[in-house]
């Protein structure tokens, strides 16, 4: 039973830390620029990809793809925000459709061009082998992977609680008039939100794809994992994803040990509408950053 | 005392000390006529390629979606990410009626209208619950838990198989008549629900729900029964869809949770909408026809046509802010698409 | 508050670009229908649909165009030249059900080849036993895995007898060759191992493995029991399940010996790479079928692979004499070599025609069926036939399916059967240490 309860907490842990950085960029978009980017999944698949791309075409090592591969995402991260979220910032409807085909397009692209024969990888592992904590046993990579996660939410938090620009994307979020009437570059902080939200995607895709799937479509899986916990902690609301992330994974964890892993999915998705139907605002509160 | 008059330009209906008016325009209804002789002449050009006469059929079928979809839009002010889901709900019944209990498609269409409508009921409470945004994102959830369901119970819903040798609609002898008749009765399914859409805009439920959309606590104050008008117009669609569903399953005989209650799917009919025009109705059609069209065109240019699609339909929002249907009306009257915002209302 | 009215116009050369690009596909349609070829007497006309956005329709059409052209090239069947017409289904089936009419009553095909998962195999079956009494026709599947399609034929043989069913094994294969004397023998005597633990992914083909067939076999579990193995442990795996490793904790708990995986459609890469770090990474690991046993798997998985069994197709062992020039004749038509679908299509294809030259004629069907179900002929796999009642392939010792490990270096060790083996069983451990 012990043991039981110790297998749940790690992999609680594991899970959450991980949902929390697939989350991370999402929750972001989501609290300042206020839209619901159901292109997201574009983040992990170029992550993936044009690496590859970089690596296979071009022949440049793995560091200098990465480092490649990061000012491309950036790039089109700023296009995305010029073509797509300030045209049809009113027209929601346009502006999901457009972010969801945008995803489509490079998925296809990344299908069409390196199916499943042609054995996309990321070299990325950082350290092989495994570790035990108490009867569990998880491969380094995995725990490299959820203490990176803690970190980079570290970092956020302290950008968004101790500097300035936090506290202007902090205040944007809350109130957008009352920033502006504050003297708030609301434009130019909306450019700082979406090349921010771009990094955690990015080292999440690192970090995980040496034991995550990966093929052209995995921007759906991310997406429905992001999409779950932003509903579940609030929309927008970064402590509400943290807090969000380690619940779910708490589900997962409980799911699979105590009943079927195949259950797993099913579980949070009823738990999310329940929650969706009883408080909507979420476990902390919509609408705002913090 | 019941009659029925046809004067020189309204259709009179009396009940009683009722009476129901319904004034023909014929300047207004000459487009329409025109576009429905059209679209019923067509399959004669083309009954030679059961496959064109197939592909219009589903442009129909989807067109009717998108319809009762954009009712559902206008009517309830919110955004419904999950019209599959009725279709899922509908093609089901009829298939598991048909394939467990040998109804006959006459049977099923009953039934599967009952279980629209009993399952339309129990979720409306949401549309006065609520708000925009997370209306959206429920109704994108309850799809996806439909789809694991099929998988969980497998033995009844045949999870990735999905269920098939359903009975057809009807039987005419020969084949070819009988996908003739399915195109035709596709085609009045559409125009029956463009009829019903149309007619309600244009009365005063119509008034009344552009007033909700509008500003919902100004048309509570002035004396519009909010409540009944959004529940109406969540139900009376989603039993639209759901006999959508039901012709679905008889016309393709088979009937599998992966194809229709899955992201693509949603994706392609909120694109007839945003290409056919935002929400307009006659846009759907236009809407579902171009999508349906175009999908065959782009066959032409081998494996690369995947991601021209998305390219294409981009391309369409960009360029076409009305849509298709803006190309062609001239008037833009006042919009009463609904918003949907992460913000405080 | 809304404008009254919009400002976004559509200027006129907007307007014109749109109109000629709407044209443009219009016409671009209508030419490519314009032009099909009117129903002649002469080629032997088969069709072919396929999802050709997935790798696995993709490889089946480069395989069946290869069969073409080879029986072409050797004259053709009944001195008749053949002709493959080639359909996109784009994975949907309203797009199936439509180009299965145009293959079958505007190209007056003679067999429909559907190389496509199994939802659109079954409602082929549905418009093809519409269509059939008045377009007599064969439909052949062949990536589409399942009890679901044949068990049309076993129910209703008259009105489904058009349909034959091509996969490398079928359930009352599962349950009758594979769980019931390979797979002990493997595990008894190979790998030394008595407890075994069980994962079986939630799909249609493995209900018998989980539920067993009545009056064939009783779950896999309970025929590895009689067998003398001890099952510890057994669970189920969703198909887009990424998290595995939750599984191997337990499986490491529950003291196994063999892990036993009946899955083929999961994210394989995903789960050997969570296994070979995990609780459960000196357990060995077999798993029945899927992405694993394809040569891309090393890459793929970076080289986490190692020890793992597998059933695989994509081996380069002469199970006959055609297997190896097939395989290296893929490689130039498809760039990587067969995957899966291509044996099974390519196999089909030359089993038809000898039934067709067994029958003499084209114009009968019934005949054609009769042949069908009578055929032997040599086959990349083994030898093509099928059961003359259930018109499924019939499975080993007809049709076979090795079982190779992953060792050193990437390389598919076949272990089983042992007339084609090329090297012994060792265990991850030992391949890890060594």
């Amino acid at each position: 039973m012990l043991e039981l309860l110790q297998s749940i907490i790690v992999y609680s842990f594991v899970f959450g830390s991980i949902y929390l950085l697939v989350s991370l960029g999402f929750s972001l978009i989501c609290g300042i620029l206020r839209i619901f980017h159901l292109g997201y999944g574009l983040s992990f698949v170029m992550a993936i990809y044009l690496t590859w791309m970089f690596m296979t075409e071009l022949k440049l090592g793995v560091t200098l793809s990465i480092i490649l591969m990061i000012l491309v995402q950036f790039a089109v991260g700023m296009l995305i925000h010029w073509g797509i979220f300030q045209r049809y910032l009113e027209e929601e409807e346009k502006l999901l459709t457009l972010s969801l085909l945008a995803y489509l397009v490079f998925a296809h692209f990344a299908n069409y061009r390196y199916p499943i024969t042609a054995g996309v990888h990321l070299p990325t592992t950082i350290m092989y082998g495994a570790l035990s904590i108490g009867v569990t046993t998880i491969s380094y990579q995995m725990f490299i992977a959820a203490i990176t996660a803690i970190f980079v939410t570290l970092v956020f938090v302290f950008i968004f609680l101790k500097t300035k620009l936090g506290l202007i994307m902090r205040a944007v979020s809350q109130n957008l008039r009352g920033s502006m009437l504050m003297g708030v570059n609301v434009g130019l902080t909306y450019w700082y939100a979406i090349i921010l939200s771009t990094i955690p995607p990015i080292i999440c895709t690192l970090t995980i794809a040496p034991f995550w799937s990966v093929d052209p479509f995995m921007g759906e899986s991310m997406l429905s994992i992001a999409i779950l916990i932003a509903i579940l902690g609030g929309l927008g609301n970064l402590k509400g994803s943290i807090v969000a992330s380690y619940a779910i994974g708490f589900i997962h964890s409980v799911v699979s040990f105590v009943y079927t892993s195949r259950f797993m999915g099913l579980v949070a998705l009823i738990v999310t509408l329940i929650m969706l139907l009883v408080k909507p605002e979420g476990l902390c509160g919509a609408e705002k950053l913090w | 005392m019941v009659s029925l008059e046809f004067r020189r330009d309204r259709i009179v209906f009396r009940y009683g000390d009722q009476k129901y008016e319904w004034v023909i325009e014929p300047r207004y209804w000459r487009n329409p006529v025109i576009g429905a002789l059209v679209l019923m002449v067509l399959p004669f050009l083309v009954y030679q390629y059961p496959n064109i006469l197939t592909m219009i059929t589903t442009a129909n079928i989807y067109a009717a979606i998108a319809i009762m979809l954009s009712l559902q839009t206008i009517g309830t002010a919110r955004l419904n990410f999950g019209p599959q889901f009725y279709v899922g709900i509908g093609g089901y019944t009829a298939a598991l009626l048909n394939l467990y209990f040998g109804l006959n498609s006459a049977l099923t269409l009953i039934v599967t209208i009952l279980v629209s409508l009993l399952f339309a009921f129990l979720i409306s409470p949401i549309v006065l619950i609520a708000r925009g945004l997370y209306f959206a994102l429920i109704t994108l959830i309850l799809p996806l838990i439909f789809l694991e369901i099929t998988f969980v119970y497998g033995d009844i819903f045949r999870g990735e198989s999905g269920l098939s040798g359903i009975a057809p609609l009807l039987n005419l002898g020969s084949v070819s008549w009988n996908y003739l008749a399915y195109y035709f009765l596709s085609l009045a399914m559409m125009l029956i629900y463009l009829l019903v859409v149309d007619k309600t805009m244009r009365s005063r439920y119509g008034l009344a729900m552009a007033a909700i959309n509008d500003n919902e606590d100004v048309a509570r104050t002035v004396g519009v029964n909010v409540n009944k008008y959004k529940i109406l117009s969540y139900v009376i669609p989603s039993v639209g869809m759901g006999v959508a569903g039901w012709f679905i399953a008889h016309t393709f005989r088979t009937f599998a949770g992966i194809t229709y209650l899955s992201l693509d799917f949603m994706v392609k009919i909120l694109l007839m909408i945003i290409i056919g025009g935002r929400a307009s109705i006659y846009g759907s059609i236009v809407g579902g026809y171009f999508v349906a069209f175009l999908e065959e065109g782009l066959r032409t240019l081998g494996p690369i046509n995947y991601v021209v699609f998305p390219l294409t339909l981009i391309l369409c929002v960009y360029m076409l802010p009305e849509g298709l249907w803006g190309l062609y009306h001239k008037r833009h009257y006042r919009d009463y698409y609904p918003k949907l915002r992460v913000r405080r209302r | 508050m809304r404008l009254l009215y919009s400002r976004e116009a559509i200027t006129k050369m907007q307007a014109v670009i749109l109109v000629v690009i709407i044209i443009a596909a219009s016409v671009g349609a209508a030419v490519y229908y314009g032009t099909l070829p009117r129903p002649e007497a002469q080629p032997i006309k088969i069709g072919f649909i396929g999802n050709l956005q997935s790798p696995y329709s993709l490889s089946a059409k480069a395989a069946a165009q290869m069969a073409i052209d080879e029986i072409n090239a050797a004259g053709g069947i009944l001195g008749r030249k053949v002709m493959l017409i080639i359909e996109d289904s784009k994975g949907q089936v309203p797009k199936c059900v439509e180009v299965y009419k145009k293959l079958v009553m505007v190209d007056r095909v003679l067999a429909v080849i559907i190389a496509e998962n199994v939802e659109m195999a079954v409602a082929g079956i549905g418009v093809g036993a519409e269509l059939y009494p008045e377009y007599p026709h064969i439909l052949f599947s062949t990536i589409g895995s399942g009890d679901a399609i044949w068990n049309h034929v076993k129910d209703n043989y008259d009105k489904y007898k058009f349909v034959f069913q091509t996969y490398y094994y079928t359930s009352t294969g599962y349950l009758t060759v594979l769980a019931k004397e390979q797979l002990p023998d493997l595990f008894k005597n190979t790998v030394h191992a008595t407890k075994v633990a069980r994962i079986n992914e939630d799909m249609e083909w493995t209900k018998p493995i989980r539920y067993g067939l009545p009056g064939v076999a009783p779950p896999v579990r309970e025929i590895y029991e009689q067998q003398g193995l001890t099952v510890v442990y057994e669970t189920t795996v969703s198909r887009d399940q990424k998290m595995f490793v939750t599984i191997f904790e337990q499986i490491a708990a529950a003291g196994a010996e063999v892990i036993d995986c009946s899955v083929g459609y999961i994210d394989e890469a995903a789960f050997v790479k969570q296994w070979s770090e995990s609780a459960a990474r000196n357990i060995p690991l077999y798993i029945w079928g899927g992405l694993a046993g394809m040569p891309v798997a090393w890459n793929l998985t970076e080289g986490k692979v190692l020890g793992v069994m597998v059933g695989s197709s994509l081996v380069r062992v002469p199970i006959t004499p055609k297997t190896i020039p097939f395989m290296d004749n893929m490689v130039n038509k498809y760039g990587t070599g067969p995957i899966f679908g291509s044996h099974t299509t390519y196999d089909t294809i030359y089993g038809f025609k000898k039934a067709i030259e067994a029958a003499g004629r084209v114009d009968d069907v019934e005949a054609l069926i009769h042949a069908l179900e009578n055929v032997r002929e040599v086959a990349v796999l083994g030898t093509i036939g099928w059961h003359p009642r259930y018109h499924y392939n019939l499975p080993y010792p007809y049709y076979i399916t090795p079982t190779i490990q992953w060792q050193k270096n990437g390389a598919m060790v076949v272990i089983w059967p042992s007339n084609l083996a090329t090297g012994q069983y060792k265990s991850p451990a030992e391949l890890r240490g060594g």
